[in-house]
């Protein structure tokens, strides 16, 4: 069940919100379960053990860990965390194994192994990003194990971030499960959050998603129509799951929750280092703390550091899914972090204006979304090729066909929602106009609701789409 | 360490420094849309009707229940119509499946998509067309293909700013003398409508239709029926009459990709609907001289409700003999001729002469059934395949 549909609007989340607020605090952990077990059982009744079972094993574990000492903490670690990845090793990325290991035998004239494909479980790489943390936290002594079993499935299948995140920590939601505070302000300013990110994914990420699909199929894309695919993609991307983001945050708001914001205008980022600290931040985050610096950091000397940066980022990237394109995106983007790192380290890296650093970071995102795009590493490269124009120059007449006015005026109002609502949300303050703020926020708050009414309509009148980061 | 971001919960203070209508008036706006969609979706008949014989389990129950919900909101129609209009009124565009040309002619997607395995495709039907001209051959009856162009090849005047790619524009052509080639009867019915449309003759297809007009069938009947009377069989003979209807709005099946807009009469076509008449009574002396030519198609032949076009009356007419339209819609071309070939009909009504009505855009189609069927009767039976988004 995803936000952006019918059944969850309108049948889900009102009989949730409804019961939840009827019941007194001590019994809304276990409501909580309920309907976040029944939003992933909706999917698939019949692969909720596997989220029943991550949940129940990490919080056997973790007493586990919090009655051990010594080397056995260690050992039950690593037999916990190594359950975790064998789970996501099996249902995501068995099939990538068996199909590139049968694509070398079958090249060397050997029969492929025999394999029936694995289905993947939504949500997968998020809970069990989630158990890990939680894992990890005890073992640093940096949480202790929680004895609330209620709280901690909770926590595990807390709907707004079961099936795309944000990747949160235990600790940061423990206390809130044990007291939050319901208030009027709070649910309004929690559906504001909601209604922005339905029309943000709904009206503009769905409008363009024809479109990038388009440019992404043709055999020999010219310069023109990779350049539209890529920058519709990239436009496409940060509105899909900002605004999937901005509904899981908006909807834990109307809870009482409190989570950690996921995107602060990445494509004004001056560099891959800061773009990194503004995009899919608590993602950012959960591989800082648990695999940067389980793997040394920066302890380790400057190689090893630049070493660690680049397999954090290959590691990041094959998280996103089992396919050689997000291993060489991860290369990308930690090949660019490291590159970044060193040129500061030593002293190469100067104060340069945003016109020159925004738009050179933005080309280095955008090569990166074409690779993350793509459905194999082939198709991208012939994007790669037509952005340098080998395949020509202009628009094909196989997409120029499939190109429609309303999805470029999309990607126009799009392009300046990015670069306006950064000036929007930091500069208008500082202007100084004590009256010009509020005015504005009302004003924008009143074109939300009928956007937010539109946005409905157009989801009936439109074909479903998923949202793009379920398939992580 | 400064690669990655931190966690970062918003500022409570950031919150209060809204004004105070902004603390109750989006909550409760967002209550009121959640309530009121929710009492009308539990009213409408999506909400209330259960699947059954779905998987519980593996989420086809749900996934059903969600697809009746969606297609039974009382929002949905006129979300459609607004959305619809929108697009059309602001932007010139359609719904995905038909492409908005100049002067009110709409065109279906169908004509201007491409695929890398395109020329696979074609080179794939022309071998069946050739293995059921053998496969009849057997019979002793012979194959006319009647090949119908593109709408937006005959009509690509009307287009506006939208273009065919140019891959396709000698496709009609090359396969069409591959058939030739091949000893298949193929007459050229794009060159005798052009010569039509170019000599003044009211609209060959529909502005607002896939398929063609009466006077569009009526050409490429009398096309088709020169080169059949060329082969110099013998057919038994028929009386036919042709009747035109008085002028009616013809809402054509594109509209249906105008949501909002489809039901303005200005954007219909008017039409005079065509019918054919036997005179002769039929049936020879003692009602038993057969019926010697049999049609298989689309929509373009098959006998329906929309059909005003008449094609296989106008073919009889143009024959003058007795047609077996054995022709069906939604299906594409080759379904219906695989399953011709393996019907009673067949052999109750052995052919002399098979015209098969094949429309351009399904050339390029993929059939799997057809890959492991072959052309053969009584070859192995596969589940049927979802037909092109066309309305043939």
């Amino acid at each position: 069940m995803v936000f952006s549909s019918n059944v969850f609007l309108f049948l889900f989340l009102p009989a949730f919100l409804v019961v939840y607020y009827l019941l007194p605090f001590r019994w809304r952990s276990g409501w909580i379960l309920v309907g976040s077990y029944a939003l992933y059982g909706w999917w698939r009744l019949d692969f909720l053990w596997l989220l029943v079972g991550v949940t129940l094993a990490a919080y056997v574990f973790a007493l586990a860990l919090g009655r051990a000492e010594g080397r056995r903490r260690f050992q039950i670690l690593a037999v916990a965390v190594a359950l975790n990845l064998g789970a996501l090793g099996y249902f995501k990325y068995a099939n990538f194994g068996v199909e590139s290991f049968n694509a070398v035998v079958t090249s060397l004239g050997f029969a492929p192994f025999a394999w029936a494909p694995i289905l993947l479980p939504i949500g997968l790489s998020f809970f069990i990003f989630h158990a890990i943390s939680y894992l990890v936290d005890v073992y640093r002594r940096e949480e202790p194990p929680t004895h609330n079993l209620l709280d901690f499935a909770a926590f595990i299948a807390l709907f707004p971030h079961l099936i795309a995140g944000p990747v949160l920590k235990y600790n940061l939601l423990a206390d809130q499960f044990r007291h939050r505070t319901h208030t009027l302000e709070g649910f309004s300013y929690g559906a504001t959050r909601f209604m922005t990110g339905f029309a943000k994914k709904v009206l503009i990420a769905d409008s363009i998603a024809p479109l990038v699909t388009a440019a992404f199929n043709q055999p020999n894309p010219t310069l023109a129509d990779s350049w539209l695919g890529a920058l519709a993609y990239t436009l496409q991307l940060y509105f899909d799951f900002s605004g999937y983001s901005d509904m899981a945050i908006g909807l834990a708001a109307m809870m009482g929750f409190k989570f950690p914001e996921n995107f602060n205008h990445p494509y004004i980022s001056r560099s891959i280092t800061e773009f990194w600290r503004r995009w899919h931040m608590s993602l950012s985050s959960w591989l800082r703390e648990y695999l940067y610096i389980g793997l040394g950091g920066n302890r380790k000397g400057r190689a090893r550091t630049y070493l660690n940066l680049f397999l954090t980022m290959v590691l990041g990237g094959l998280w996103h899914g089992a396919n050689w394109t997000f291993l060489l995106w991860g290369m990308w983007h930690g090949g660019l972090l490291a590159t970044e790192r060193r040129m500061k380290e030593a002293g190469l890296w100067r104060p340069s204006p945003a016109w020159l650093t925004i738009p050179g970071t933005m080309l280095l995102v955008i090569l990166g979304w074409v690779m993350f795009r793509a459905d194999n590493v082939a198709d991208a490269f012939g994007m790669y090729r037509g952005m340098v124009g080998l395949n020509g120059a202009g628009l094909s007449d196989t997409l120029a066909w499939q190109v429609r006015p309303s999805e470029l005026v999309t990607m126009l109002v799009a392009a300046v929602l990015v670069y306006v609502a950064p000036v929007w949300g930091e500069r208008v303050g500082d202007v100084g106009s004590r009256l010009l703020r509020p005015r504005l926020a009302v004003a924008a708050t009143t074109a939300l609701l009928p956007l937010f009414v539109l946005a409905i309509l157009k989801l009936s009148a439109q074909s479903y789409t998923p949202f793009l980061y379920f398939q992580f | 360490m400064t690669e990655f971001a931190r966690d970062h919960v918003k500022n409570d203070g950031q919150r209060h420094a809204v004004p105070a209508v902004l603390h109750w008036l989006p909550g409760l706006f967002l209550l009121a849309v959640l309530g009121a969609g929710a009492l009308l979706a539990l009213t409408s008949p999506g909400a209330r009707t259960l699947p059954r014989d779905q998987n519980v389990r593996a989420g086809e129950w749900t996934a059903a229940y969600e697809k009746g919900l969606d297609a039974g909101v009382p929002w949905r129609r006129p979300a459609l119509d607004l959305w619809g209009g929108v697009g059309y009124r602001l932007f010139g565009e359609a719904q995905p499946g038909a492409v908005v040309g100049r002067d009110g002619w709409l065109y279906t997607s169908e004509e201007f998509e491409t695929a890398p395995t395109d020329a696979r495709e074609v080179r794939d039907k022309l071998r069946y067309v050739d293995q059921v001209r053998r496969e009849l051959a057997r019979d002793g009856a012979r194959l006319v293909v009647a090949l119908i162009p593109a709408k937006a090849r005959l009509y690509s005047s009307h287009l506006g700013g939208a273009r065919v790619p140019a891959s396709k524009t000698p496709e009609y052509e090359t396969f069409r003398r591959g058939l030739e080639a091949e000893g298949i009867v193929a007459p050229d019915l794009y060159a005798a409508l052009r010569r039509a449309a170019a000599g003044g003759s009211p609209n060959l297809f529909f502005r607002t239709d896939t398929h063609w007009t009466p006077d569009g069938a009526g050409v490429a009947a009398r096309t088709v029926a020169s080169r059949v009377r060329s082969l110099g069989l013998e057919l038994p003979a028929g009386e036919f009459r042709g009747a035109r209807a008085a002028p009616a709005l013809y809402p054509g099946d594109l509209l249906r990709y105008l949501p909002g807009v489809e039901r303005a009469p200005s954007t219909s076509d008017w039409v005079r609907a065509r019918s054919t008449e036997r005179l002769d009574g039929g049936g020879g002396l003692l009602g038993d001289e057969g019926i010697a030519v049999t049609l298989v198609g689309t929509s373009y032949s098959a006998p329906s409700s929309a059909n005003v076009w008449d094609f296989a009356g106008q073919l009889q007419q143009a024959l003058g003999t007795e047609v077996l339209n054995v022709a069906d819609q939604g299906r594409g071309p080759f379904l219906p001729m695989r399953d011709y070939l393996r019907s009673p009909e067949r052999t109750s009504t052995p052919p002399r002469v098979v015209i098969w009505e094949i429309p351009e855009r399904y050339l390029r189609v993929n059939y799997p059934e057809l890959d492991s069927a072959g052309a053969a009767p009584h070859a192995r039976e596969t589940p049927g395949t979802p037909p092109a988004q066309g309305a043939t």
